[in-house]
């Protein structure tokens, strides 16, 4: 049995007089366990996927089982808790809280999550053990995509979804963080989902889905997916 | 080169940022608004009093004198220079029945022109009869229109009403307004009842009985178009009103003269009529005496009469009786004549019928014998011879048949027996017998004839006797009847005679006790008339010059209280409204820096665009300016409309002015516009050239997130360890945003300090009636005594108040009105206070130390000053005052105590300093009561019965003084609630932008606890946090600000004669600090919302 499985999604934004289609029945299931890479060229869908799964968006039709239960019934609270508990997120932009050290945005998150993990161990696993009381305005790209992964983990989530992480950040350290999304998947067992519109990096996923044009184009899985480091783009 | 696709931007920019244009946009009405209103509300109120002042001719300056105004002094005064117009008034103070209050009578002329009165319902009085009436509440309470009322003297022995009115009862036709009572409670002191007059009446002038005008009203050509309470018209009028003083003192003496020669007229004319009235008295006993003569004569001619009548009558009667009686005899001896007589005729008859038979039997033997006499005569004659014997035998037969003797004589002869002669003569002899027979007859014939004629005699004098006797008997019913008539008449008269003598004596009666009693009363009256009249002498002899008082309008209650008023108002606006503009300004200029730094990557894409400095600049300039001149506008229109109307309305409760005259201040408004302008558009324009400066490509780059930084209390270990991770983040954001938290703070504590000071001028100015009239002046009547009163009268009055159980305490006290040298432009009325016995005054009066309580002592060799003055003179303990009196001498006190007290300058001495300074002894014109009552009722009879006292000439109650000082807080603490709403509005606005800049800046943070899993109540919280310390902090900050505030804006509001209590109570700073807090929990509330609605996708998607 899949651990995610989106059945016939559709998610439609009014945009005044015209309506756009973001999910026109997106249909998949992710396996437990799976590093998962969605691609997609920009505007394909492929973020709105990503918001509804992350609980951050609702669909307006289908369902969307995450452990076998369905998502897409959740009112706005059970959402917000969805998002506490079972999910974390990584963004392009990292989008640390300015004002709080690294220990902090990690602690902002695993303050309020029941199965938290210590901040400090969390950083030192993504290698920031050194920079645990800087501010995210004193730490390179990579160390805040790391504080923001970190920031993720923390609270040991069902789920992992990153939203192009690397977009920001230069080729290696953007080869860096995939490493350690990827390392963190197979280590902890975490469903890992990476949005990104860089196909390049399919090979490294257990599974990968692509997405065109608000549709599921194709998906397939990888039996024998490589390292990232072995991956050249 | 047209550039619409930047105007276009430019007004979808203000489209867009709907809120944040409307925050600016409030803020600035809201400060220009406040500013400009109350600014405005002062002007407006005065002007608003001077047109209706000017509308309805109020007097300059009135006239009065204690001897009424004549044409004298109402000539002198038409002649005065620059005079516009004189008329003079008939008032009387009299009671009104029905509402049991006391009134002042104005007499009405519908072509007077000044003081007109402003009619709210009905009319005014057109004829004899008619009155209106002053509009306030008792007179509602008890007249209606067609109602009637009714007026007494308030001592009709002493003064009686038909002397002021001729006529009493009144029928109600309007209720009106008049420009000399502005204040709706108060019509000034009375003589009479309790000593306040309720209110005015107008009644049509020839309803007045009054000789003399009792004021007259002037108005003034160089007046007339100067605005009342302005320095020029004070000025003017005050040196109309010195001229007048000065001027009129000379018709005194003529006035005077004239009244002493009219009261010695009136003497002379009452003399004269005391001499009438002694002459009409003894007149009429004279008039009482004669009648009683009269009387008496009357009753005598009466019992004569009666007894005239009564013998008459008796006489009468008697006559009548002896007249019967003799009628009786009379009869009687008819009856017995007639008796005799018929006895008489019966014997007659008798005696007749007897004759008449013996005449019967013997006249034919008479007549026979006659006969035969003669025959034988003839025979005898004869010779015997010739005689046949037949013959003589015949002859003898014949003579025998006779008599025998005949026949022997005749046979004799005849046989010759005898001779012829002899026979002849005794034939001859017979015959003659015979004859003498017959004669015998004819003699009782005769005799019997005589007799019957005789008793025919006796017959008639009887018929006559019976004639008379029925004539008397006639006569006699006659007499009984006229009798009879007479008695009848006689009594009739009689009893018509008593009658009109019991009326008489009735009259009389009646004319004597009429006598007795106007004798007594008469007597009483004359003897009243003659101690009036030597009164009235001694008067005339001790008749003072008239003395004149000038008043100006300072005199009407409320005129000046009005100017005082709107002064506060004046002076709350020089402070108040600055402050809250201030905070207006700054709020807005947070704002527009803000926008600039949102709008940053804009002008970095228009400067690469290439667009002009200027043209980036604009769209800057125009939304400030747009939303400030906007706001301005509507600011305006709202404040100078609004602030005076609802400040004005609040004193109407006060005042009966017509609503207020709105004007548009020019000054104001351009001022607040600049300001308002300043702080949008010139902070945008700084804040805009400080950002071009930059290049386009560092000005599309992100601004550098600001760094996180740490801040001082984390190397304080053990509190910062302490802290919760969520209070730590708070803690450090507080830090990280300097100038919001500054803004922040700013906001709230100005807030804060607004409403504080609101409250607290509330607190101040509503303590100044309980500490001054409770706490300062502990007793509570002041009773003004006559100076000139005589002993007696003194005596009556001390009496009066020993018998009074209820008063519990009494001191005399002298009171004289002195006045500082000038200060700041300024002379101080002070007054100087001598309490009888120095040692009695803390019973009356409270002298202490204002800070700390402790009491003060009026020294032997100084005088106590009250703070205020001490104040504006800066005068300590151990310095002199300078002090002059009313005859314009100097003196210098040394002050050796400064009281507390908050109304009026009082300057505390012992008699004997006083001596000492003035040399000469106090004159002790008050007597200041404690008592044990504390009902109005009860006062009000005090008050009565104290008036009525000659010794007594007015009477001051704390109660009734500390009334009306509450009315005026009460109407003040609706002004005070206008600040503080206000200042309530401004803080929500200023909170509400300050979270708002808050919440924007932060969106993205927002965004990302929230896509951590933060439910929205721990958002809200996390940000709030925050505010809820900076509400705390600026609330603090607020309430120290608010008592500097409060400190100044009393020291602008305070006015020269009165001392704000400068404490704020407690509960106003919780209250400050509650509704700011309030306000802050209020605007978290509606941004929590605000917060639920994030996009967070959107939020987290952008760069920031």
């Amino acid at each position: 049995m899949s651990f995610i499985q989106m059945k016939d999604v559709y998610k439609r934004y009014k945009m005044g007089e015209t309506t756009i289609v973001a999910n026109d029945g997106i249909d998949f299931q992710v396996n437990k366990g799976e590093f998962v890479v969605i691609v997609g060229p920009s505007g394909a869908g492929k973020s709105t996927v990503l918001n509804i799964l992350g609980g951050m968006d609702t669909a307006d039709e289908g369902q969307v089982l995450v452990d076998h239960v369905d998502i897409a019934q959740f009112t706005k609270k059970e959402l917000t808790g969805y998002r506490r508990n079972d999910v974390g997120f990584v963004f392009q932009f990292y989008n640390l809280v300015p004002n709080l050290t690294a220990k902090e945005n990690v602690e902002l998150a695993s303050q309020i999550s029941p199965r938290a993990l210590d901040a400090v161990e969390v950083l030192k696993d993504v290698g920031l053990g050194e920079r645990l009381g800087n501010f995210p305005a004193q730490l390179s790209g990579g160390e805040q995509q790391r504080v923001a992964i970190a920031r993720a983990l923390a609270k040991q989530p069902k789920l992992l979804l990153c939203d192009e992480p690397t977009g920001a950040l230069d080729y290696n350290t953007g080869k860096q963080v995939l490493k350690l999304l990827q390392d963190t998947c197979r280590e902890t067992g975490t469903t890992v989902i990476v949005i990104t519109h860089n196909s390049a990096i399919a090979p490294m996923a257990d599974r990968v889905i692509e997405i065109n044009n608000a549709k599921v184009r194709k998906m397939s899985e990888n039996p024998n997916p490589v390292s990232v480091e072995s991956i050249e783009w | 080169m047209k550039k619409t696709a930047l105007w276009k931007d430019i007004f979808r920019e203000i489209w867009q940022t709907k809120a944040r244009f409307f925050s600016i946009f409030a803020i600035i009405a809201l400060g220009v608004g406040f500013f400009s209103g109350i600014k405005a509300t002062g002007p407006n109120m005065l002007d608003t009093a001077n047109h209706y002042y000017q509308t309805h001719h109020l007097m300059d300056l009135k006239v009065q004198s204690t001897y009424g105004l004549s044409e004298k002094e109402m000539d002198f005064l038409k002649g005065l220079p620059e005079v516009k117009a004189v008329e003079g008034m008939y008032t009387a103070d009299l009671l009104m029945k029905e509402a049991n209050a006391t009134a002042k009578v104005y007499g009405y002329e519908s072509k007077a022109t000044l003081n007109q009165y402003e009619i709210v319902e009905g009319r005014l009085p057109e004829k004899s009869g008619e009155i209106a009436l002053d509009d306030t509440k008792i007179m509602a309470k008890h007249y209606q229109i067609g109602d009637t009322l009714s007026l007494e003297s308030g001592d009709e022995a002493k003064q009686p009403i038909a002397d002021a009115l001729k006529t009493t009862t009144y029928q109600v036709v309007g209720f009106v307004n008049s420009p000399q009572f502005i204040e709706n409670m108060n019509r000034g002191n009375s003589s009479i009842g309790n000593g306040t007059t309720s209110a005015f009446l107008v009644v049509p002038n020839e309803d007045f009985n009054l000789p003399v005008y009792t004021e007259a009203y002037l108005t003034f050509n160089d007046t007339a178009n100067l605005a009342a309470y302005t320095k020029a018209y004070d000025q003017k009028v005050t040196a109309h009103q010195t001229f007048i003083e000065e001027q009129i003192e000379q018709i005194g003496k003529e006035r005077l003269d004239s009244l002493k020669v009219e009261a010695e007229e009136q003497i002379q004319t009452n003399e004269q009529q005391l001499e009438e009235g002694k002459k009409a008295l003894a007149d009429a006993k004279t008039q009482i005496e004669a009648a009683n003569e009269q009387l008496v004569a009357g009753q005598a001619q009466y019992e004569q009469g009666k007894n005239t009548f009564e013998a008459g009558i008796a006489t009468g009667d008697q006559q009548i009786k002896e007249q019967a009686q003799l009628l009786t005899q009379k009869e009687q001896e008819l009856a017995t004549n007639q008796q005799t007589v018929e006895a008489g005729q019966a014997r007659l008859n008798e005696g007749q019928a007897a004759l008449d038979q013996t005449k019967a039997e013997n006249l034919p033997k008479i007549e026979q014998g006659q006969a035969l006499l003669t025959q034988l005569d003839q025979l005898l004659a004869l010779p015997l011879d010739q005689v046949s014997a037949a013959q003589q035998q015949q002859a003898i037969q014949l003579g025998a048949a006779y008599s025998p003797d005949l026949g022997n004589l005749l046979m004799g002869y005849f046989n010759g027996l005898m001779t012829q002669a002899e026979a002849r003569q005794t034939v001859q002899g017979i015959q003659a017998n015979l004859a003498a027979n017959a004669q015998q007859f004819d003699t009782a014939q005769n005799e019997l004839n005589t007799q019957q004629q005789v008793l025919e005699n006796g017959r008639a004098q009887l018929a006559q006797g019976t004639q008379m006797l029925t004539d008397g008997k006639v006569q006699l019913a006659a007499a009984r009847q006229e009798l009879a008539t007479q008695k009848q008449a006689g009594l009739a008269s009689l009893e018509t005679a008593k009658a009109e003598l019991a009326d008489a004596t009735a009259q009389y009666q009646t004319g004597l006790a009429q006598y007795e009693a106007e004798k007594a009363t008469g007597e009483a009256k004359l003897q009243e008339g003659e101690q009036k009249l030597s009164e009235a002498k001694k008067q005339v002899a001790s008749m003072a010059l008239p003395k004149y008082y000038v008043f100006d309008r300072s005199i009407q209650p409320g005129y000046l209280e009005f100017n005082d008023n709107a002064d506060r108002i004046t002076s709350l606006s020089t402070a108040f409204p600055v402050f809250f503009f201030l905070i207006a300004a700054l709020v807005s200029l947070t704002t527009m820096t803000r926008m600039v730094e949102e709008q940053r990557l804009q002008i970095g894409t228009l400067k690469a665009l290439g667009y002009g400095n200027g043209d980036i600049l604009k769209k800057f300039l125009v939304y400030a300016s747009v939303a400030s001149i906007a706001a301005s506008v509507v600011g305006l229109l709202v404040g100078f409309n609004l602030f005076p109307t609802v400040i004005f309305n609040a004193y109407s409760t006060l005042y009966n002015l017509p609503s207020v005259r709105i004007h548009y201040y020019a000054s104001y408004a351009i001022l607040s516009l600049l300001v308002a302008l300043i702080c949008t558009t010139a902070t945008v324009f700084v804040t805009v050239r400080v950002e071009l400066r930059a290049n386009a490509a560092s000005l599309m780059r992100p601004k550098a997130p600001k760094s996180g930084q740490r801040i001082l209390l984390e190397r304080i270990g053990f509190i910062w360890n302490r802290l919760s991770f969520a209070q730590k983040v708070t803690a450090r954001n507080l830090f990280r945003y300097k100038q919001r938290m500054f803004m922040t703070i700013l906001g709230v504590a100005g807030c804060t300090a607004l409403i504080l000071t609101g409250f607290g001028l509330r607190d101040s100015i509503g303590d100044v009636a309980p500490l001054q009239f409770g706490k300062v002046m502990q007793y509570q009547l002041a009773v003004g005594l006559n100076d000139q009163a005589t002993n007696d009268e003194k005596t009556d009055y001390e009496q009066l108040i020993t018998k009074h159980q209820d008063i519990t305490g009494t001191l005399k006290v002298a009171q004289e009105k002195v006045k500082t040298t000038k200060k700041n432009g300024k002379i101080q009325d002070v007054t100087l206070f001598v309490p009888e016995t120095a040692k009695d005054l803390k019973q009356f009066v409270a002298l202490e130390n204002r800070k700390t309580g402790k009491p003060i002592k009026i020294e032997e060799n100084g005088a106590v000053i009250t703070e205020k003055l001490a104040k504006m003179y800066q005068v300590k303990v151990g310095d002199k005052l300078k002090i002059v009196d009313t005859n314009n001498e100097e003196y210098n006190i040394p002050i050796t105590g400064i009281t507390e007290n908050y109304v009026q300058h009082y300057l505390y001495l012992t008699p004997e300093t006083y001596q000492t300074i003035f040399g000469q002894q106090p004159t002790y014109n008050t007597e200041l009561l404690t008592y044990s009552k504390e009902n109005k009722e009860w006062e009000d009879q005090l008050g009565e019965s104290l008036l009525q006292q000659p010794y007594v000439v007015g009477t001051h109650f704390i109660s009734q003084l500390s009334g009306a000082l509450d009315d005026t807080m009460s109407s003040m603490n609706i002004v005070i609630m206008v600040l503080i709403v206000s200042a309530a509005a401004l803080a929500f606005v200023v909170l509400y932008n300050l979270t708002n800049i808050n919440v924007s800046e932060r969106v993205r943070e927002l965004s990302t606890i929230k896509v951590l899993g933060f439910y929205d109540s721990e958002v809200t919280a996390y940000i709030y946090r925050e505010n809820i310390l900076l509400s705390v902090f600026g609330i603090i900050f607020g309430l120290i600000m608010g008592i500097g505030l409060h400190r100044f804006v009393l020291t602008t509001a305070e006015v020269d004669i009165a001392m704000f209590s400068p404490v704020i109570r407690w509960w106003s700073y919780l209250l400050a600090s509650a509704l700011t807090l309030l306000f802050t929990l209020i605007v978290m509330w509606v941004m929590h919302f605000k917060l639920k609605k994030i996009d967070m996708i959107e939020a987290l998607k952008a760069v920031e």
